[in-house]
């Protein structure tokens, strides 16, 4: 049993960089579920951008290393979440704006 | 089959990434949140880098840590709040719910992704991978995907634009 933890930690295949993305995403989760600052859970989100790209890149490595799929797929999930964040933080200018105030808990009424 | 990931690059980096990672959810003060995460980017920089992935790793930093980030950064002290008084801590007061939650969202996951038999590929990977990102890119068969996400950039930025500017007090 001891063997094969020893040798599980000493190789690192692809089984390890999936747990890491697992637990990126996880920590991100909670973050999206937890913050009360709209800034800080477009922060968490941008964690499971990264958690997800890091499975991309690994499957793409391991399984499909000639054709490229998930590198590419990666690039993409990039610049769409880029454009997300610009659009994210503008909103959450204007909410600033009308509301003084970014807590989400706070924003609960469509009009006022 | 891909030779093994070497062990002294792939757990330092893991470390780096997950812990700043779970400090970007826990600290109180938003800025230290924002910069703890492009210390887990540039850890994700560093394991695209790890799994033979340069120009990702590249791209990585240059569009997360070099504007994501920073718009982040903009954000948080556009919007600043009043801070906490000094002396309450550090940590936000932990929330036992979403964590339970979350454990068992990393452990469904990992159990799955893990058990999983990936049929492992027997080929080599590509001398010059650079050359092939850029060849599938502008060629077949990502071209419009390609097109179509300077599409989504260019309406991101003028919508960003539109909602952002200074209302017209008339």
């Amino acid at each position: 049993m001891t063997d094969f933890l020893l040798y599980k930690l000493s190789h690192v295949g692809l089984d390890h960089v999936l747990l890491l993305g697992a637990i990126l995403f996880s920590i991100g989760m909670y973050g999206v579920l937890t913050r009360r600052n709209a800034v800080a859970v477009l922060m968490a989100v941008e964690l499971m951008f990264n958690a997800v790209n890091i499975n991309l890149v690994a499957f793409s490595r391991y399984i499909t290393p000639a054709l490229m799929t998930g590198q590419i797929f990666a690039l993409f999930v990039i610049a769409v979440a880029a454009a997300e964040a610009a659009v994210g933080i503008a909103l959450i200018l204007c909410l600033y704006r009308h509301r003084k105030s970014v807590f989400v808990d706070e924003a609960d009424e469509l009009q006022w | 089959m891909p030779d093994d990931i070497s062990p002294y690059a792939f757990y330092p980096l893991a470390l780096l990434t997950l812990v700043s990672a779970l400090l970007t959810v826990r600290l109180k003060n938003v800025f230290h949140s924002a910069l703890f995460l492009i210390v887990s980017f540039f850890g994700v920089a560093g394991m695209y880098l790890v799994l033979h992935a340069e120009f990702l790793s590249a791209a990585q930093v240059l569009v997360y840590t070099g504007a994501i980030a920073v718009l982040i950064l903009f954000g948080v002290m556009l919007t600043h709040q009043v801070s906490s008084p000094p002396g309450a801590g550090q940590f936000r007061t932990m929330s036992w719910i979403p964590a339970v939650l979350c454990l068992l969202t990393a452990a469904t996951l990992g159990y799955v992704l893990v058990r999983s038999p990936w049929t492992m590929s027997q080929q080599p990977e590509p001398q010059n991978p650079i050359v092939e990102i850029g060849s599938l890119l502008l060629a077949n068969p990502y071209i419009v995907p390609f097109e179509a996400v300077s599409l989504i950039l260019l309406a991101a930025i003028v919508g960003a634009i539109v909602l952002a500017r200074k209302e017209k007090t008339t």
